[in-house]
């Protein structure tokens, strides 16, 4: 294989994840928002309404968004590593990774509550006994708004810097002495 | 070892302000504002067992209720 058609496949290989990065990030970022309307719906919502809503905000979370954080995630370190801008060589890269880990670690371990709710108002919209969970308080939503609230902030920033790329390359200086 | 050097003033307010955050979560999880945030919280019991427990005990009550309620009603059962 000549030169240029290396080139021109390592082209192809880094639009390519750039590609992929950029569709799961961003559909992230619109899935946590479509969360966060759900959540808010249900938060001014009562009975059977409530529960449809908390319902959806579990299928989305776990068929969209937990699925694009993931695919994010891993796209985002090839994307870099294939790239021209590394992991490790730019401030901007590696705080898009660590907001980006830990975003997901806030995820992961909103998971289990968020299905805890949605599959108890599923029950609730089935069961006669359950109505009385349906038209209960609102416990788990003031969570799922805050948590769904600094998710889409946290996000915005990691697209921002993504976009803007602040400057600033590490450098390391070997200690003295 | 080797040491940073030349870190950008955005990166500097960037770790200031998630420092300020991750002491109000704290604070909040240590005055009972934040609600529960151990590990009860998040693991130790299978998905929605406690919500979802209670839905089907109190379901278990009603149809119970209702069962003995047929029984009772039923055609050579109760007073004679």
């Amino acid at each position: 294989m000549t030169r240029a058609a290396r080139a021109g496949k390592g082209r192809h290989v880094r639009r390519f994840a750039l590609t992929v990065h950029l569709v799961c990030s961003l559909g992230w970022v619109g899935a946590v928002a479509a969360f966060l309307a759900l959540a808010g719906g249900a938060a001014v919502s009562e009975g059977g309404l409530r529960s449809a809503m908390l319902v959806a905000a579990m299928v989305v979370t776990q068929t969209v968004i937990l699925p694009l954080a993931l695919a994010s995630l891993v796209s985002g370190v090839v994307s870099s590593l294939v790239g021209p801008w590394g992991l490790w060589r730019h401030y901007w890269v590696v705080t898009k990774l660590v907001l980006t880990v830990v975003a997901t670690g806030v995820l992961l371990l909103q998971v289990r509550p968020i299905t805890a709710l949605g599959t108890a108002h599923a029950h609730a919209l089935s069961s006669p006994a359950g109505q009385t969970l349906a038209a209960g308080g609102h416990a788990g939503l003031a969570s799922l708004l805050l948590h769904g609230g600094g998710g889409v902030l946290v996000l915005i920033g990691i697209t921002i810097l993504g976009i803007w790329k602040p400057r600033g390359e590490i450098r390391r200086r070997p200690a003295t002495g | 070892m080797a040491r940073l050097v030349g870190v950008p003033r955005w990166i500097r307010v960037l770790v200031l302000v998630a420092a300020v955050l991750v002491l109000l979560a704290v604070l909040a999880m240590v005055t009972g504002v934040g609600g529960e945030h151990g590990p009860g919280r998040h693991v130790g019991q299978p998905i929605g067992a406690s919500a979802i427990g209670t839905v089907f005990l109190a379901d278990l009550a009603v149809s119970s209720a209702a069962s003995r309620s047929e029984v009772l009603t039923a055609p050579g059962w109760g007073v004679r």
